[in-house]
């Protein structure tokens, strides 16, 4: 087993900071809020936590600094971006993420430009990064279940539902949008202290796309999805390393199939099989409402106002 | 009066959807607020549950100024509402979806205290016994007859024990028998004590329920009082029978 | 300072082209297509492939390969990813993630492919394809293919344009847009008109990658990457679905970073310009010709 983990080490600590970006993401979505402000996050984690590290402080300071920057900054983005709703919310983080890149790549003095952050001491190992993700994944799990979980799905499904039954919308989304943001920089952290060289490109784009993919192959709404979707993204390489070149169309393919067809991952694979046995596996659609007979231009006007 | 309304106004961008009603509910009385569709009716529930910004007016419940809350605060004051298409959460069972309601009355920070989630539960299935279907807890929303789907909506707003209940056209799409079933589960809450505000197209459905009714046209109140007297009186009529002739009269 | 001229019609030429298609389809579908971004790329390479298997082939015989190419590409696309996903969709939160999700996987299959048929090397159209010749207008130097690309984009703008407005299939689709259950109610063929939209704006990706590399001299596979985010900020800006507003601002864009770029340096343009957007984002969420393609008469 340990043996095992000094083997695959490189591989484990990739997996493991790509884990931590998906549960960035997957926070923020189970309050209903499709964000990608923990990239951004993910590149001030590294880029500040490098810096102050290079500066001479030490590791806890640091860290601590970094991560309640992060925090902070999460907050004011939320105040200032929750109320875009969808794709505009995902869009300006994703312009916000991208500002970060191309700041990184102007601040070269500080950055290293697009030569990359490199020197710094790590903070972290391979297990210390486990456990920090062991530690996100139980606080994930606690709040899929039971009262907070049932308010979380509430809130994403209907959110004026959610608010007319007493849910501060707004507030837990702001909340979610906070928690994102500090594990997006907690995996920019550990990324830098990994790997030990971080550059503009690890903001960029790709990583957003291979977030993603690990999500969706995971389970998006399942506590495991992050994890069991880094696992498989992480070791997909090697198994497909007869496909050669074609390795990421290989890749697509799975991920797309995977999207059209199993909506909620590999995970809800295991939760078919055991939802069969206790009965809960059927799904139908709702009867559609009666509508009323006539409607009047007026309401109609109003409906698509509201 | 409970709630009261004040020169309450809704308008979206040059529609003036309500335009100036005041009104008041009585503590423990039966109220219907009918109207022809399109007369304002949903867009002065989701103002008075603060869903609609207020472009005008004020609402006073409990004594308090409600006009700046937003509605979750109104929710926990006990304000709760229905809504007019089926609005159940499909991934929870028909027991979670009621037990949201009577969470909703309790802060987020007490959430994960223990026994918390047993006693929404067990507040749910109290919920759900009142309307008749405590039969269909453990089923998911989806599978129901839509008849059901609605009472379960009811539940929903009752496992809150609110003070005041709007119900906008908790009849709709039902058939005969399954109106008198959900009429007598109103006249069994206002004998509990709740007071009730009813949202209806349908006259008929009101008159032998409502203590009170109010008819909104146009986004004004056209008149209030007793149900048969108000419904009675000729612009009232004139509003409710039919639209066409209505307008041929407006246009001429 | 005319100099740059010619150099921001070029490129405000290619900007709109590209977040026409990229428009329609996020306007009236609500699909945001993430693919659009390699269709565009894609046009470049396999042009490149074909005037090697081909040598000698003509930009008049190309160009209506890559458009009808491109736009089946695109056309496929809807058919085999987005059409089933929102066939299977729980809801249309759920619809617009796994959207953009399948987007952005099959933009990275599609870039994969051009690399390895490109040898993940910058290639650069055959002479044969097009002789570039430079002429003066004013004292600027204008090369023919900025012509034709302004001559394209006005032209392809003016045909979308009168499509959406005055054909029946363009009215129909505004009814999609509008409502798309109560569309499919009154019988309108709303999965013809969707697999019809993507294949136009695949089409028009097509023409506009091709142009585009023969404008620039050179491409590689990833040439779309970079004006997909530039789309997005132009779709935003103008109000998403709103034709008109985005060829305002793929002009406005192009000028901004044609004259920036040239004065202050390249860094501090994107800089600026992500700062920009998300700063319009906040003070206009809903775009500046906030008008739904639906409600335009």
């Amino acid at each position: 087993m340990i043996d095992l983990f000094a083997a695959n080490e490189g591989v484990i600590a990739g997996a493991l900071v790509f884990a931590l970006l998906a549960y960035s993401l997957q926070v923020a979505l189970r309050a209903g809020v499709f964000s990608f402000a923990g990239f951004a996050a993910y590149g001030i984690g590294a880029y500040g936590s490098g810096f102050l590290l290079l500066e001479g402080w030490n590791e806890v300071g640091a860290i601590l600094v970094v991560l309640v920057g992060v925090a902070l900054l999460g907050w004011l983005f939320a105040v200032l971006l929750t109320r875009l709703k969808s794709l505009y919310l995902a869009m300006a983080t994703l312009a916000l993420v991208l500002l970060v890149q191309s700041a990184a790549l102007a601040a070269e003095p500080v950055t290293g430009g697009a030569l990359g952050m490199y020197g710094v001491p790590p903070v972290v190992d391979t297990l210390t990064t486990l456990v920090v993700t062991a530690a996100v994944l139980v606080g994930v799990l606690l709040t899929q279940r039971g009262r907070p979980g049932r308010r979380l799905l509430a809130l994403r499904t209907d959110e004026a539902l959610a608010e007319a039954m007493g849910i501060d919308v707004r507030r837990r989304q702001r909340v979610a949008f906070v928690w994102s943001t500090v594990l997006g920089g907690i995996a920019g952290i550990c990324q830098l202290s990994l790997v030990g060289v971080f550059t503009p490109e690890d903001v960029g784009f790709p990583v957003i796309v291979t977030t993603l993919t690990v999500l969706v192959l995971g389970g998006t709404w399942h506590w495991a999805g992050p994890i069991v979707g880094a696992v498989l993204t992480a070791f997909l390489p090697f198994w497909l390393a007869a496909v050669g070149d074609w390795r990421p169309v290989v890749e697509a393919l799975v991920t797309v199939l995977v999207v059209i067809f199993l909506p909620g991952g590999l995970v809800s694979l295991v939760q078919r099989g055991g939802g069969a046995l206790r009965g809960r596996g059927r799904r139908s659609k709702p009867p559609e409402p009666v509508e009323p007979a006539a409607v009047t231009p007026a309401e109609m006007r109003t409906e698509a106002v509201r | 009066m409970i709630l009261e309304l004040d020169e309450v106004a809704v308008s979206y961008g040059g529609v003036h959807a309500v335009r100036g009603v005041s009104l008041g509910l009585r503590e423990g009385a039966l109220h219907a607020l009918v109207g022809p569709n399109g007369s304002g009716k949903t867009t002065l529930i989701n103002a008075v549950s603060r869903l609609t910004h207020l472009s005008g007016g004020t609402i006073t419940f409990d004594g308090a100024d409600v006009s700046g809350l937003r509605p979750h605060q109104v929710y926990r004051r006990g304000l709760a509402r229905t809504f007019q298409g089926i609005r159940l959460v499909e991934d929870l069972t028909v027991r979670e979806n009621v037990a949201l309601g009577f969470e909703g009355r309790t802060p987020e920070a007490r959430w994960f205290r223990r026994g918390a989630s047993g006693a929404a539960l067990s507040a749910a299935d109290e919920a759900l016994d009142r309307l008749g279907i405590a039969g269909v807890a453990a089923e998911r929303p989806g599978e129901l007859p839509y008849g059901v789907q609605r009472r379960v909506e009811i539940a929903r707003a009752l496992a809150g024990d609110p003070r005041v209940l709007l119900l906008d056209e908790p009849v709709a799409g039902m058939g005969a028998a399954e109106r008198v079933e959900i009429g007598e589960t109103l006249r069994q809450l206002r004998a509990d004590g709740m007071t009730l505000l009813l949202v209806e197209h349908d006259l008929a459905f009101v008159l032998g329920l409502a203590d009170q009714l109010f008819v909104l046209d146009f986004g004004t109140l056209l008149a209030s009082g007793d149900p048969h007297e108000t419904a009675a009186l000729p612009a009232v009529r004139t509003a409710f029978l039919g639209p066409e002739e209505r307008r041929r009269d407006r246009s001429a | 300072m005319l100099g740059q001229l010619p150099n921001a019609v070029a490129l405000a030429s290619v900007y709109t082209l590209f977040t026409l298609g990229l428009t329609l389809c996020w306007g009236v579908l609500n699909v945001l297509n993430l693919a659009h971004g390699a269709l565009f790329a894609a046009s470049a390479f396999l042009a490149y492939r074909l005037t090697q298997v081909v040598p000698g082939i003509p930009l008049w015989a190309l160009l209506p390969i890559m458009a009808v190419g491109i736009g089946l590409l695109s056309a496929l696309v809807q058919v085999l990813v987005f059409a089933p996903i929102r066939a299977r969709g729980a809801g249309e939160h759920d619809v617009e993630m796994r959207t953009l999700i399948a987007g952005v996987t099959v933009a990275a299959a599609i870039t994969t492919v051009g690399a390895i048929l490109t040898e993940h090397q910058p290639f650069a159209l055959p002479r044969e394809a097009l002789e570039v010749t430079t002429f003066d207008v004013l004292g600027a130097p204008v090369t023919n293919v900025q012509v034709l690309l302004l001559v394209a984009a006005v032209v392809l703008a003016c045909g979308l344009l009168g499509y959406v407005r005055y054909t029946r299939d363009g009215r129909a689709l505004r009814a999609v847009a509008v409502d798309r259950r109560a569309a499919r109610l009154m019988g309108i063929p709303v999965r013809r008109l969707e697999v019809q939209a993507l294949a136009l704006s695949g089409a028009l990706a097509g023409v506009a990658g091709l142009f585009f590399a023969l404008y620039l001299g050179a491409g590689d596979a990833h040439m779309g990457d970079t004006l997909l985010l530039k789309a997005f900020a132009i779709v935003i800006l103008a109000g998403v679905g709103s034709l008109g507003g985005a060829v305002v601002f793929a002009f406005v864009l192009a000028f901004v970073e044609a004259y920036v770029g040239y004065y202050a340096g390249a860094d501090l343009r994107d800089v600026a310009a992500f700062a920009l957007i998300i700063v319009m984002l906040l003070v206009r969420p809903t775009g500046l010709f906030p008008r739904a393609i639906g409600q335009r008469a």
